[in-house]
């Protein structure tokens, strides 16, 4: 099966006034599509980091990065942005949404970004907004959410622009058990409906346990188990 | 509409927001700026358009005249010669100079201007200045005063009359004679709006003049009206040549050349000290879209994140300091227009205020501040304000276009 994903001997360093912290030291991995897999690890393992350079918001600083087959290392900020939206979703812990938009109008910038005409967005956006619980939320801002909320308004972000890939970081960490597990199922649920990839940042060992591939990073490499 | 452009707005007005102050304040302070710039513009236009009209009101648009003073003798087939150039309109001769009149104990020493009745007005628009009475009843025994003078003399009604004595009454007693001054009825006011005119000028027939002065059948010059009065330094060599020697023709611009020359410096001065204020204004909209840009650094990695590319997110903050440029110099110029509406009340308010009485009619020799809009400063003024607002967003908006993502959400 092609992989939507594949990174080898990925490596990654910070300098700090402490000296030089190793984050990643020969990582490698490959996401086929439609397979779920899990990372976790310790807190400052550089579990972001990873998903940060997997998404290309980051760059290593050795090894090759590809997307769908193709090799994306070393390319500009800009093919890189255009890139991403046709291939990747990110779910952050903090929703990261846009203050001034509406629910809606969230969703419908991942869209426009991508260059998804207006009339064609709303109604994926509705629909994807509906879909997630949030039919009666879509005019109401951030503010007015709540965090279970936001994090679903992140995830129809995430999912509008049908891409193979979805990456998310530690997507419950700053919601409550309850709410945490019903958005789990609720990005486990929508990936496997799409049959996209999903590669899930997480602390809790029952999430990686509903992945199809379970992997830890320790010292710089991910190792399965 | 680009959501990138959606988005600017967004952050420029938040929803459910009443005041974003940002916003406010930044397009508070363009429009004070643009206000500023564009009022003393106009004024100064106001002011260089009133007295050009002014000169060429009373002055015609050119005047032939000696070249040492001397009084222009057989002046007929000269004017002939003068209204077969091309350009030139109509002419009118006249005779002019100081008189002393008195009404009863009241004395003053007013410049008189002595007119063809039949042909002044075809020159300057004499009949248009005539506020009572009128140019027809002027004969050689009438005079016509400007309402200061009259004012001043204690003219109360028409039909009044004046002693008139000119300085050849000098030469007069030199040779033991006693002079008698010229009797003459107040038969017109006028009122020209430019007060040094109407504070000391009266106006009399030519023959008259010519009476007081001895000119006999001479006159001091020919007044020119041309079709078009801004072609008078062009016309010049044209009529010059149309001239008999020890005759010169002067263009309206070389009356008073230093003073439109002065107002014309003054305004290009103006104009760079106004907008200084303008860019004070663009240098606050700079700093304080650099904060937003701080404060947003993480939503610039998600925008990044979600496929934005730099040139958009650059387009974001560029954006709104053209907005902030745009809105403020909408309303900068709608507070323009009406502060320029009510401009006379302001100075009176300011003068009652400060007890300066006839500011405005005694220094700068207007009844009313005059004010001229000039197209080509407001366009100026959209170029400069939305250059200099946009530069202003567009310095923070590249240096969070070249942020990577990841590096923008790890400062926030």
């Amino acid at each position: 099966m092609e992989s939507v994903l594949c990174a080898k001997n990925l490596k990654k360093s910070f300098t700090t006034p402490a000296g030089t912290i190793e984050v990643l030291r020969d990582v490698n991995l490959a996401v086929a599509a439609g397979e779920s897999v899990s990372v976790r690890g310790e807190s400052g393992a550089g579990k972001t980091t990873l998903l940060q350079i997997l998404g290309g918001l980051d760059t290593p600083d050795s090894g090759e990065l590809f997307w769908n087959g193709e090799r994306i290392t070393k390319r500009g900020n800009a093919f890189l942005a255009k890139a991403r939206t046709k291939l990747i979703g990110y779910v952050f812990q903090f929703f990261h949404l846009v203050p001034e938009l509406t629910a809606l109008e969230n969703v419908l910038l991942a869209a426009r970004i991508a260059g998804t005409p207006m009339h064609q967005a709303r109604a994926q956006a509705k629909e994807l907004l509906a879909r997630v619980g949030l039919a009666e939320r879509m005019t109401h801002l951030p503010t007015k959410l709540s965090g279970g909320e936001c994090q679903r308004v992140a995830i129809a972000r995430a999912l509008i622009n049908r891409p193979p890939l979805i990456l998310a970081d530690e997507p419950t960490g700053n919601l409550d058990e309850r709410t945490g597990e019903a958005i789990m199922q609720l990005i486990i649920d929508v990936c496997r409906e799409q049959n996209t990839a999903l590669l899930l940042v997480t602390h809790n060992l029952d999430f990686a346990a509903r992945t199809d591939r379970r992997l830890v990073l320790r010292h710089g490499v991910l190792e399965e188990i | 509409m680009p959501w990138s452009i959606y988005l600017a707005l967004k952050q420029l007005f938040p929803p459910g927001k009443r005041f974003p102050a940002f916003a406010l304040v930044s397009i508070i302070g363009v429009a004070i700026g643009v206000c500023s710039l564009l009022v003393v513009q106009t004024v100064m236009n106001g002011f260089s358009q009133e007295h050009r009209e002014n000169i060429q009101r009373m002055y015609g648009h050119e005047i032939v005249r000696s070249v040492d003073y001397r009084p222009v003798k057989n002046y007929k087939p000269l004017m002939e010669q003068l209204r077969a150039v091309p350009g030139v309109a109509a002419c009118s001769p006249f005779a002019e100079g100081q008189v002393m009149v008195k009404n009863g104990n009241v004395p003053a020493l007013p410049f008189v201007r002595g007119i063809h009745l039949e042909l002044e007005d075809k020159v300057v628009p004499v009949k248009k200045l005539i506020i009572a009475g009128s140019l027809e009843e002027l004969d050689d025994d009438r005079v016509i005063l400007g309402d200061r003078l009259a004012h001043t003399l204690g003219i109360r009604a028409l039909g009044q009359k004046i002693e008139v004595y000119s300085p050849t009454m000098v030469d007069e007693l030199k040779d033991d004679q006693v002079p008698l001054p010229a009797e003459l009825e107040v038969c017109g006011i006028f009122r020209s709006g430019y007060v040094p005119a109407d504070e000391n000028t009266m106006i009399v027939s030519l023959r008259r003049m010519q009476d007081l002065y001895n000119l006999g059948s001479g006159v001091h010059g020919i007044r020119i009206r041309l079709d078009d009065p801004e072609k008078a330094i062009e016309l010049l060599p044209e009529i010059s040549r149309a001239l008999p020697k020890g005759l010169e023709a002067l263009p309206w611009m070389y009356v008073n050349f230093n003073f439109l020359e002065a107002i014309r410096f003054e305004k290009s001065m103006l104009f760079f000290l106004m907008f200084i204020i303008t860019l004070v204004a663009s240098f606050s909209i700079a700093s304080t879209l650099f904060s937003a840009v701080v404060k947003r650094s993480r939503e610039i990695g998600i925008l990044g994140a979600l496929g934005g590319r730099p040139r958009q997110i650059l387009v974001i903050f560029a954006s709104q300091g053209l907005f902030v440029g745009l809105i403020g110099f909408v309303l900068g110029c709608g507070l323009t227009f009406l502060i320029v509406a009510f401009r006379n009340n302001i100075v009176e308010g300011i003068n009652k205020l400060f007890g300066s009485g006839e500011m405005v009619a005694q220094m700068y020799m207007f009844r009313e501040i005059p004010v001229h809009y000039n197209g080509n400063d407001f366009l100026i003024a959209a170029i400069f304000t939305l250059a200099t607002t946009t530069v202003a967003g567009l310095i923070p908006a590249i240096w969070a276009s070249r942020k990577k993502p990841a590096e923008a959400m790890r400062e926030a």
